[in-house]
């Protein structure tokens, strides 16, 4: 039941970052490798933050990580997170993606460019890592409770909850609130939404900020659940974790959050069973990233438009048939 | 620095260099040609070296050598490798030889074939899910590589017999020979092929397969509509180009480090070449090697710098300088230069030779500057007298 919990944990921290990715991704349409490097901006903040709080003299090296543990009263050092994850992200949009895009840059410029930013921003996490020497560290603790004989910790109950919070949010803020009707108008036809009086820039500089910081928290929950990528060094658990982002992303479809989440907890789920089965039978876990890597092939093969690309309608009405029941209209979920 | 050393940081730089070209041309066959972006460029080194790997250690003593091969990660093989396979490798050298030429067409062939296997999922979709896909193709190879001990031994490095140029320059001049001929030999053998890449890739991209690889580049609707098979062309660009890294691999693996480790096969190491595309210029082979040696001198630079602020100043970050120049030297080619150094330039076809024998003059867009210039004058003129 707790591995079934932090499965569930790990799977809704990916959704996080790869509800940032699809999210500006829906509107400006770059492949953006450096949004791994937005994880690692949380994870280097949060540390930094943290840092500030007791005396940076005091959290060098090791010490951090006792004091980096994740307790209700450090929920303002998420919040700051989320905004420095942005405001990194805005950033990269505005001296980087924008220019270009202006200049009518293919989407092969743009992707191999944000692969140059990446390491620009690598390196500078690199310099403030390695100045307070925290290239390696393991995992922080975090506040455990214990719910109905449970034990759960404060960040899987964080990740669950702010995954939900934000794939709704996000869905009502497309659907419900003008900046997010203009956002889609963007996604759908730029040229059209720019004729229509909508500022382009105005409107993918707000989803780009919105992206980093989900990304930020995002890497802060990863980083706390799962601690450091491999035997690499903590500036890189961004990229370790890219390519499983974009697989989930992928798997719900570039752009949908609903699929995002749903690709995410399906591939948080299958990704830590197959973890734990091959610890079971002696092999290295890491093989287990073939899970999401082989899924993402799988869905680019046969149905590249994702989850949200599957006809859910038209599925449970086949169901309903087969099984012999009157489908009602509306009842599948839409995703 | 007396003359000697000075000579021989030369040729180790040109060594360097001479690698780093190989790859940036087998890059350029799919980046610069074909619009592939292909980020998985180190899965297929990795594979030419793994090749190397099992063929040195496994396969080569049995073939070459007459005695049994050993595995790497058992138990008794760092005993038997060190002490019975590799000084039975420097008694004969052609037996390295075999390895090396034995390495690169297996390398090759099988990286050939990954590049069609890998590319194939995500072929006909944009450009974005092609890179994931290949990125993440890349990321597999090398935890297979990390985790399957057989292959290279784990993360350990594993030692190499490397080609024997000892025997060459001992043939020259007999005797003992000075290490810097050895060295010199060694360079040379690599801009040999070099230079048989260029020919290669040259030859290749003036023939029609090259000008289809183009069109499919820059107008995928027109290439279509010209009856020409988009998916086909970009799974060819990558046999050719994964082909060519696979040799590179071997070559990387053997010659130039001399050993094999699954991290030496890390995206970084894409994402440089991909940088010398980027700089030396994008479609242009000759562009390519310029691109290689730029980028084999910044390596060098950066390296000694980083050494030379963690020793004086006491800075621990210099080690990732790297980072920062290359993410720079993207930026600023994406910006401000994106054909690079040396742009590309019109494929030199046959056609325009027919026409000459034809017609008895060259096409108007070949012709030099001043006729047309002359022409345009004339033009002007005879239409000024016209309206007066």
């Amino acid at each position: 039941m707790e591995f079934l919990i932090y499965s569930l944990a790990w799977g809704m921290a990916l959704a996080l970052m790869a509800s940032g990715l699809s999210f500006y991704y829906a509107v400006s349409k770059v492949a953006n490798f450096a949004h791994g490097e937005y994880v690692s901006v949380g994870v280097i903040a949060y540390l930094f933050l943290v840092g500030l709080e007791y005396g940076l003299d005091k959290c060098r090296g090791f010490n951090i990580v006792n004091y980096a543990m994740l307790t209700l009263d450090k929920l303002w050092i998420i919040a700051a997170v989320f905004i420095i994850g942005g405001l990194v992200a805005a950033a990269s949009f505005v001296v980087v993606f924008w220019p270009l895009m202006r200049r009518g840059a293919s989407p092969l410029q743009l992707m191999v460019v944000s692969i140059g930013l990446m390491f620009i921003l690598r390196f500078i996490l690199y310099v403030v890592a390695s100045t307070f020497d925290w290239l390696t560290l393991p995992s922080p603790q975090a506040t455990t409770f214990n719910v109905a004989g449970v034990r759960v910790n404060l960040a899987e109950v964080l990740a669950m909850i702010l995954a939900v919070i934000a794939t709704v949010s996000i869905a009502l803020f497309t659907t419900k609130t003008l900046l997010g009707i203009s956002m889609r108008a963007v996604a759908d036809n730029p040229d059209l939404a720019e004729a229509s009086g909508i500022s382009s820039f105005r409107v993918q500089l707000v989803a780009w900020f919105i992206g980093g910081g989900l990304a930020a928290v995002g890497g802060v929950l990863m980083f706390i659940l799962t601690g450091p990528p491999g035997e690499r060094p903590i500036v890189e658990i961004g990229w370790m974790n890219l390519l499983s982002i974009f697989a989930a992303a992928t798997l719900g479809g570039l752009g949908s959050f609903y699929g995002t989440l749903a690709g995410s907890i399906i591939l948080g789920l299958a990704y830590n069973q197959v973890a734990a089965w091959l610890l079971d039978i002696g092999l290295d876990p890491q093989l287990a990233l073939a899970v999401p890597f082989s899924v993402t092939l799988f869905v680019l093969l046969f149905m590249p438009q994702g989850l949200a690309g599957v006809d859910w309608h038209g599925l449970l009405a086949r169901v309903q048939k087969k099984v012999g029941l009157r489908g009602g209209g509306g009842v599948g979920g839409s995703l | 620095m007396d003359l000697s050393s000075l000579l021989e940081f030369i040729l180790q730089y040109l060594a360097v260099a001479g690698v780093y070209s190989l790859l940036a041309i087998s890059m350029n066959v799919e980046y610069g040609w074909a619009g592939i972006p292909n980020f998985g460029k180190a899965a297929f080194m990795a594979v030419g070296g793994a090749v190397a790997a099992v063929i040195a250690t496994q396969i080569g003593p049995m073939l070459f050598l007459g005695i049994e091969g050993a595995v790497p990660g058992t138990l008794e093989f760092f005993g038997r490798y060190n002490g019975e396979i590799l000084p039975a490798y420097s008694q004969n050298p052609l037996a390295t030889w075999g390895v090396f030429i034995l390495s690169a067409i297996v390398g090759g062939a099988i990286a050939a074939l990954l590049g069609v296997l890998f590319t194939y999922p995500a072929v006909r979709l944009r450009e974005d899910y092609l890179a994931i896909a290949l990125l993440m193709s890349a990321q597999l190879i090398w935890i297979v590589l990390r985790t399957v001990k057989p292959i290279m031994g784990g993360t350990m490095s594993l030692i190499l017999p490397s080609p024997d140029f000892k025997c060459i320059a001992a043939a020259i001049v007999g005797g003992t020979p000075p290490k810097i001929l050895v060295e010199a030999i060694r360079t040379g053998f690599i801009w040999l092929l070099v230079l048989g890449y260029l020919l290669y890739v040259e030859k290749l991209m003036g023939s029609p397969f090259g000008r289809k690889l183009r069109i499919v580049r820059d107008d995928e609707v027109a290439a279509e509509a010209y009856g020409k098979n988009v998916v086909r062309a970009r799974l060819e660009a990558m046999v050719v180009g994964s082909f060519l890294a696979g040799v590179a691999g071997a070559v990387y693996a053997l010659i130039h480090l001399r050993s094999v480790n699954p991290d030496n096969y890390l995206p970084d190491i894409t994402f440089m070449v991909l940088t010398m595309v980027l700089v030396g210029g994008v479609g242009n082979n000759i562009g390519s090697v310029v691109g290689g040696m730029v980028i084999a001198l910044v390596d060098r630079l950066g390296y000694m710098i980083g050494t030379t602020l963690a020793m004086s100043y006491g800075v621990s970050w210099g080690g990732y300088l790297n980072y920062l120049v290359y993410g720079v030297a993207i930026i600023l080619a994406i910006f401000f230069r994106p054909q690079g150094l040396i742009p590309e330039k019109p494929v030199k076809t046959p056609a325009w030779k027919v026409y000459v024998e034809l017609t008895g003059r060259r096409p108007s867009f070949i012709q030099p500057i001043w006729t047309r210039i002359k022409r345009g004058v004339g033009r002007v003129r005879s239409r000024a007298q016209e309206s007066a």
